[in-house]
């Protein structure tokens, strides 16, 4: 099976649903249900090797077609989840609201953990990191990627003695992709590497709307998209590969096991449950009756030329999480300008003028210019003649003495926190999606313990005291009064060997399906603290792998 | 967004008020403990070095005492506290003693969270000792 056969132009093109016949049908290798990173990426890789892959996204080519958005309505019944604006609907798909901020899992978050039940990955990290290493070129980063290890040899000598027993200095890297290019976003990026490949068809306007199986329903026939003017088109393939996002994933197979009972991996009643993010809010605040710039130069983005740019925060290190039967989490610091500080009012000045307006209290800024005329000069200076290759100076942006701890944490994986089919129908007939999502207590304790270790070290160092946001000592303030959601939608399909604890298998292949997967955040069986999108790069590449093979 | 609260205290102002709550303890201590206890005068002379140049938030140094208190009741007792404060049983007696224990806190992570700030446990004893040795602010 090795030629896509519908009733217009040949492959190598991205089309319209809506412009097509009634009644077409495509034939081929592989189909890809949505067209995010994982999807994208999975059809990239399929149709490098010569594999035929039909791509299909829901919505266009570009945001601006508000009755596809809002088929993604639903009911959210739990803490709040954003259903319509923390997805996207167009090529991209909701990778189209990615920052850019790549970091692998680390090797705690695939072991199991025996104090956090359903905890536990089939695999170890060694099975993923050469897929981390072909995920890199994926993200948009160039060849001379800064690895962790000659950033923190950088950072070494001037590191403040944080106690590493407790803590450690974990490390983001920010795609030069995202930070260069305010308009950049993964459907763009790969548009024309779509478009050019001679072995994609890319469908637009096309939404799942069913699958068809054999007789014992172990074996996916047919997938049906459908256009909102109502077009229809069958597609046939050797391979199903859906790749909708973390709640629509567990949506599509809830569906598709509607007709088929048992079906879809839902054979144990798994589809939908264990939804998690990584819940984000701040911790608490670090003040000084000094500037932080020392702290500011080392906790910070720190600019590595070409665009290329490393974020340093800390992380709860693996000895506590185990000696205190603790999750991940990590944090960033935040810091907010000092208004008293001359460059703050040279700053303020310069954005005035710039916008052809004359400031506020210009004798005011002028005089706190002049009282503080050395560091502006300094940063001036800095700012005209810095080229390092990790720049520490230019991290200290702005003069502050305070910083808000700003906190991401992993979830305990808990059935109960759900995805589930609602009763509301969308326009094109099929059930709306309901989530619950859920929090547990062991977030705010490893929350409260992460923030009184960086407290203390802090205030042993001299560097400033915290003051800790309330609901880490009091369990009466709900959690989801205090963390906001990250779209970061993960383990609503999760991965097990046994059927009975999860969705997929190790290969991310459906339970008791021999030709349908599923690639996403959906298929983490835990989040770890880390944004997952470089993740799901690595486990799509390792997808994409075993299906050719 | 700005996240910086009312009621908070830089470390110069903590600074000054754990320096003054050193001499009150040290005092106390004097007073009930006299063999090693700093003298009086000396004490007298380290608050007045520090107070020169620094400004003294008392009455929020007592509410944190009061708040540690009202969690650890069992402590509520001048003569308690004052031998808790004691390095290894012995009376503190010095400045630098208590900046021992206080830096012993935070390696082996004896602190307490009292309104949200994270104090050594000593720092939070300290603030205890000043409440029930001074309540009411002047």
């Amino acid at each position: 099976m090795r030629t896509v056969f519908f009733d217009g132009p040949d492959s190598g093109v991205i089309k319209d649903l809506r412009e097509y016949s009634p009644g077409a049908t495509v034939r081929t290798d592989i189909c890809v249900i949505g067209a995010g990173a994982a999807g994208i990426t999975i059809a990239r890789e399929l149709a490098g090797r010569g594999e035929d892959v039909c791509l299909v996204e829901g919505g266009g080519l570009e945001y601006g077609f508000p009755d596809s958005q809002v088929l993604y309505q639903g009911e959210s019944v739990g803490a709040p989840v954003s259903l319509i604006g923390g997805r996207l609907r167009f090529l991209g798909g909701s990778t189209n609201h990615w920052g850019g901020r790549c970091a692998p899992l680390q090797d705690l978050d695939f072991r199991r953990r025996e104090w956090i039940p359903h905890s536990g990955w089939p695999f170890d990290k060694s099975e993923l990191d050469p897929y981390y290493a072909r995920a890199r070129a994926v993200a948009g980063f160039p060849s001379n990627w800064l690895s962790d290890s000659d950033t923190l040899a950088y950072l070494k000598d001037s590191l403040p003695g944080i106690n590493t027993e407790r803590l450690m200095p974990f490390l983001w890297h920010w795609t030069p992709a995202t930070t260069g290019d305010a308009g950049w976003n993964w459907g763009k990026a790969y548009r024309s590497v779509l478009q050019e490949s001679p072995h994609v068809l890319t469908l637009l306007h096309a939404n799942f709307t069913g699958f068809s199986t054999n007789e014992s329903r172990t074996h996916v026939q047919t997938a049906t998209v459908t256009a909102l003017n109502g077009i229809s088109l069958n597609i046939t393939a050797r391979t199903f590969v859906v790749c909708c996002g973390g709640i629509e994933n567990a949506r599509l197979l809830l569906l598709a096991a509607e007709h088929s009972p048992g079906a879809f991996g839902n054979h144990s009643d798994q589809v939908g449950r264990y939804f998690m993010q990584h819940p984000r809010g701040p911790l608490g605040i670090l003040t000084g009756d000094h500037r932080l710039t020392h702290l500011q130069e080392q906790f910070n983005m720190l600019s590595g030329g070409n665009g290329l740019e490393v974020e340093v925060g800390l992380a709860l290190s693996p000895k506590v999480q185990e000696a205190e039967r603790l999750l991940n989490c990590s944090a960033v610091l935040q810091y907010q300008s000092d208004p008293d500080a001359g460059v703050t009012a040279a700053q303020d000045l310069w954005r005035s003028l710039k916008a052809g307006q004359w400031s506020p209290d210009m004798g005011g800024k002028v005089g706190l210019i002049a009282s503080d005329l050395g560091d502006v000069l300094t940063r001036l200076e800095h700012r005209l003649t810095s080229g390092h290759s990790l720049d520490k100076e230019g991290a200290q942006g702005i003069p502050s003495r305070s910083a808000v701890l700003l906190a991401d944490l992993e979830q305990a994986p808990d059935p109960d926190s759900r995805v589930t089919l609602g009763t509301q129908r969308d326009s094109l007939g099929l059930r709306e999606v309901q989530v619950d999502w859920r929090h547990g207590e062991l977030e705010r304790r490893t929350a409260e313990r992460f923030c009184s270790y960086i407290a203390a070290d802090f205030a042993r160092l001299g560097i400033g005291r915290c003051r800790m946001e309330p609901w880490l000592q009091d369990a009466r303030i709900p959690i989801s009064d205090a963390l906001n959601e990250t779209f970061h939608y993960i383990g609503t399909t999760r991965m097990a060997d046994d059927p009975r604890e999860g969705v997929v298998d190790r290969n991310c292949a459906v339970h008791g399906m021999d030709n349908l997967y599923v690639a996403g955040s959906s298929v983490f069986p835990t989040s770890g603290q880390a944004n997952p999108t470089f993740t799901i790069i690595a486990l799509a590449l390792r997808l994409a792998d075993r299906l050719k093979s | 967004m700005v996240y910086f609260s009312a009621g908070t205290l830089s470390r110069r102002e903590w600074l000054c008020g754990f320096t003054g709550l050193c001499g009150v303890l040290s005092f106390n201590i004097a007073y009930g403990l006299p063999h090693g206890a700093v003298p009086a005068a000396r004490v007298e002379d380290w608050l007045l070095q520090f107070a020169r140049d620094l400004p003294h938030d008392a009455s929020a140094l007592r509410q944190l005492g009061e708040t540690y208190l009202a969690t650890h009741p069992v402590e509520a007792d001048r003569v308690q506290l004052s031998r808790l404060l004691a390095p290894d049983g012995r009376a503190v007696g010095t400045l630098s003693g208590v900046i021992r224990n206080v830096e012993r806190d935070w390696m082996s992570h004896n602190v307490a969270v009292v309104n949200g700030w994270v104090l050594a446990r000593t720092e939070a004893r300290l603030c205890a000792l000043f409440f029930l040795t001074d309540p009411i602010p002047a």
